[in-house]
């Protein structure tokens, strides 16, 4: 909007400098022209009314000189002739000349004087003539002595002249005086045009300067986008109405093996049969047809290295800019490392699948055996028992202490088979059921597990050191356990201690992993050993110098194995023991539950 | 009140050990209900509903329930869901006793509406002890609600 206006208002003003230019100058000159003329005219018309003044002037003094001859008898007709001519001709020319001077009434005014006194001449010379007929020469002396004393004539026609000069003199310093701002205005004029002139050439200089510049600058704009264009990795091409190329990038001439110089060739031809598929081709034409655009158009090209490339093809119409003809701009993506990927991926996913179905088989299977276990293994094993007291009862004292040994026997391998049937089932559990994350005070679970070690034994002297312990995310449940069978177990292999020291401490990591440790100074172990500690009832003490079926280490492993966490320990016989675990670093915040 | 028929004790139960070892326990109790014992689910609802082998068994309630879950046709969690949802049978105690101490049994057992869930022990003594205490305080210490 702005930038029309300032174009209207730039050519309004420069029509108007034209204008100026050239007209002002014109009405000027023409004025001027006009001047001069009237200037001459003025000067002829003095002249004239000069020249007939004297003419007047020089006739009736010849008629008189002509009368003076004949008053002295020196005369012929010529001489009459001459007497008389001037009262034929003189009152002609004074009409001439009145009407010559008739816009300058001062002249008027020494015409009249002129015309009296001319007229009186005229008169008396007359009466002088007819008065030399009649043989009066005396009185026609008078008579031409009167008309010379009575009648002066040269004081009007001398004025008149004068008043011609001053005329012509008035007119002439008012045609210069014109003349002189005539000049000046031709100046001012010119000065004008010379800096209109100026501002015009400085103005287009600019603006073709300006105008280089851009040239040159969308000059180095089409050379970049063309270096840009050879340097994509992608093919791409434009083709004009009929397929036939205009422009291929570096990439796509080499994909295809063509010769970049080479133009105009058709795309059906190209690749040595790349580009056959028919559909494609329809598309293409129903792009540049059309204006419908192609999306991600997959194919698989066998192109001219003899490989088969999965492409994905773009196209869309463009105009050329300077014939508005429409043309095909081409892309293609060689998708075929990403296919083969996602291809690896999908095989990978399916197989995955089926470890992830194997897995939940195994689990559902897990979860049917436990359920037969804790339901009809143990039923047998109460029988058993029930059915040797029921025994035991019925013999009565028919039994006799062997008998009755046996039976205790029967008994409590039922029992001690139905504890080992729970610790089976608890572990298995422990690898079955989801995580419950929360936060968890492992300070409190400590105290906690720490009362119940202690609860179970009696006379004893035992030294806890619990460091400050933070709060960590996990189930705590789980973790609860781990707490109870690491402290019962320091508890426990303490037993044979006189002073019992229990050590429990944490530390944290660079990755902020925790790493917990409860060091006892019991019996240990023999390292030796070591990687059958945390087996399910494996035990490296006789049941006889510790209790316990060898469950609780198995546990700890499995619940820290579920938590990405992991457990081990070192000792030496005799000289306690160091069981470390770690937990991996949590988000505490962002695991409120 | 005396006069009035007393109450049984209603042990459903597969095992004809377990059975043999429960009415041994009970019998030590001296309790003065009678004990009757069911074999399965059908079985204990053709009883409360006097139907079946048992139409002629008159309409009195157990004073309580001793519910075995797994079993043959019928498993204690469906005769306690049936329970639960019959106007009638819903107010009958129902004590789980059973072999697992599998928490799914346990959660499912309450929220299915038991009042009791005891686990059976392996140790005889334990076992005695806890069935006997169950049929003491259910037929004598508890009181239930007058039949509707």
């Amino acid at each position: 909007m702005k930038v029309t206006d300032v174009m209207r208002w730039r050519i309004a003003g420069l029509l108007l400098a034209v204008l100026v230019i050239v007209g002002l100058p014109y009405v000027v000159t023409l004025a001027n022209t006009r001047g001069t003329r009237q200037a001459v005219e003025w000067v002829i018309r003095s002249n004239a009314t000069k020249a007939l003044t004297y003419q007047i002037a020089y006739l009736t003094r010849d008629s008189e000189a002509a009368s003076y001859r004949l008053l002295v008898g020196d005369g012929n007709d010529l001489t009459r002739q001459r007497a008389r001519r001037a009262s034929t001709e003189v009152p002609g020319l004074l009409q001439q000349l009145r009407v010559m001077a008739q816009d300058n009434p001062q002249q008027q005014i020494q015409i009249s004087a002129l015309e009296g006194g001319i007229n009186g001449h005229l008169a008396l010379m007359a009466q002088a003539l007819s008065r030399l007929q009649q043989a009066d020469p005396a009185g026609a002396r008078q008579s031409l002595r009167d008309a010379g004393d009575l009648f002066k004539i040269n004081a009007p026609i001398a004025n008149i002249v004068q008043n011609e000069d001053k005329l012509l003199l008035d007119r002439q310093a008012a045609a210069q005086r014109q003349t002189f701002n005539t000049s000046t205005v031709l100046t001012i004029t010119a000065l004008a045009q010379l800096l209109l002139l100026m501002i015009i050439v400085v103005t287009s200089e600019r603006q073709i300067g300006r105008r280089q510049v851009a040239e040159t600058r969308e000059s180095r704009a089409e050379l970049r986008s063309e270096l840009i264009l050879q340097a994509v990795r992608e093919p791409i091409a434009l083709f004009d109405e009929n397929l036939r190329s205009l422009l291929a990038n570096t990439a796509f001439c080499e994909l295809y093996g063509l010769d970049p110089q080479q133009r105009s060739q058709p795309l059906a031809h190209m690749g040595e049969g790349a580009w056959s598929d028919s559909v494609l081709l329809q598309r293409l034409t129903d792009v540049l047809l059309r204006d419908r655009e192609l999306w991600d158009y997959d194919l698989i090209q066998r192109t001219v290295d003899g490989v088969d490339r999965h492409v994905v093809i773009n196209a869309r119409r463009l105009q050329q800019g300077d014939t508005m003809m429409p043309a095909l701009l081409l892309t293609v993506s060689d998708v075929t490392s990403r296919a083969l990927v996602e291809q690896q991926v999908n095989e990978l996913n399916r197989q995955l699948e089926g470890k992830v179905t194997q897995v939940s088989d195994v689990n559902r299977e897990l979860e049917a055996f436990s359920y037969s276990v804790s339901h009809d293994l143990r039923a047998p094993l109460r029988h058993i028992a029930g059915f040797a007291r029921k025994l035991e009862q019925h013999l009565g004292d028919r039994l006799d202490d062997k008998g009755r040994h046996h039976i205790e026997v029967i008994a409590g391998s039922a029992q001690r088979m139905a504890l080992l049937i729970d610790d089976l089932l608890v572990f298995s559990r422990l690898g079955r059921g989801a995580l419950r994350l929360q936060a968890v005070d492992m300070q409190s679970l400590v105290d906690e597990a720490r009362a119940l070690a202690e609860s179970g034994v009696r006379d004893r002297r035992i030294v806890w050191t619990v460091a400050p312990l933070p709060m960590v995310i996990g189930d705590e449940n789980m973790l609860r356990t781990v707490w109870q069978n690491l402290l019962s177990n320091a508890v426990k292999y303490t037993g044979q201690c006189e002073v019992a020291r229990i050590e429990v401490s944490v530390q944290q990591d660079r990755n902020g992993d925790y790493q917990f440790t409860v060091a006892d100074n019991g019996a240990g172990f023999d390292m030796q050993y070591a990687d059958k500690l945390f087996g399910v009832f494996q035990r490296l003490h006789r049941p006889s110098e510790f209790p316990g079926n060898g469950i609780g280490l198995a546990n700890v492993r499995r619940i820290l194995t579920r938590h990405g966490g992991r457990v081990w320990a070192e000792a030496e016989l005799g000289h306690g023991a160091r069981f470390h675990f770690s937990l991996p670093a949590t988000d505490l915040a962002g695991a409120r539950t | 009140m005396n006069k009035r028929e007393l109450r049984t004790i209603l042990l459903v139960e597969d095992s004809m050990a377990d059975a043999e070892m429960a009415m041994d326990a009970l019998s030590d109790a001296h309790l003065a209900n009678p004990v009757v014992h069911v074999e399965d689910g059908v079985d204990c609802l053709d009883y409360l509903y006097s139907r079946g082998a048992w139409a002629t068994r008159g309409t009195v309630d157990p004073a309580v329930v001793l519910l075995d879950i797994k079993m043959p046709r019928m498993n204690g969690f469906e005769v306690l869901t049936k329970m639960r949802a019959d106007e009638r049978l819903r107010r009958i105690p129902v004590v789980i006793l059973s072999s697992s101490r599998e928490e799914s049994d346990l959660a499912r057992s309450w929220d299915l509406g038991a009042n009791a869930y005891v686990i059976k022990p392996v140790d005889v003594d334990q076992f005695f002890e806890a069935v006997r205490t169950l049929g003491q305080f259910w037929a004598v210490i508890n009181q239930a609600p007058e039949q509707g």
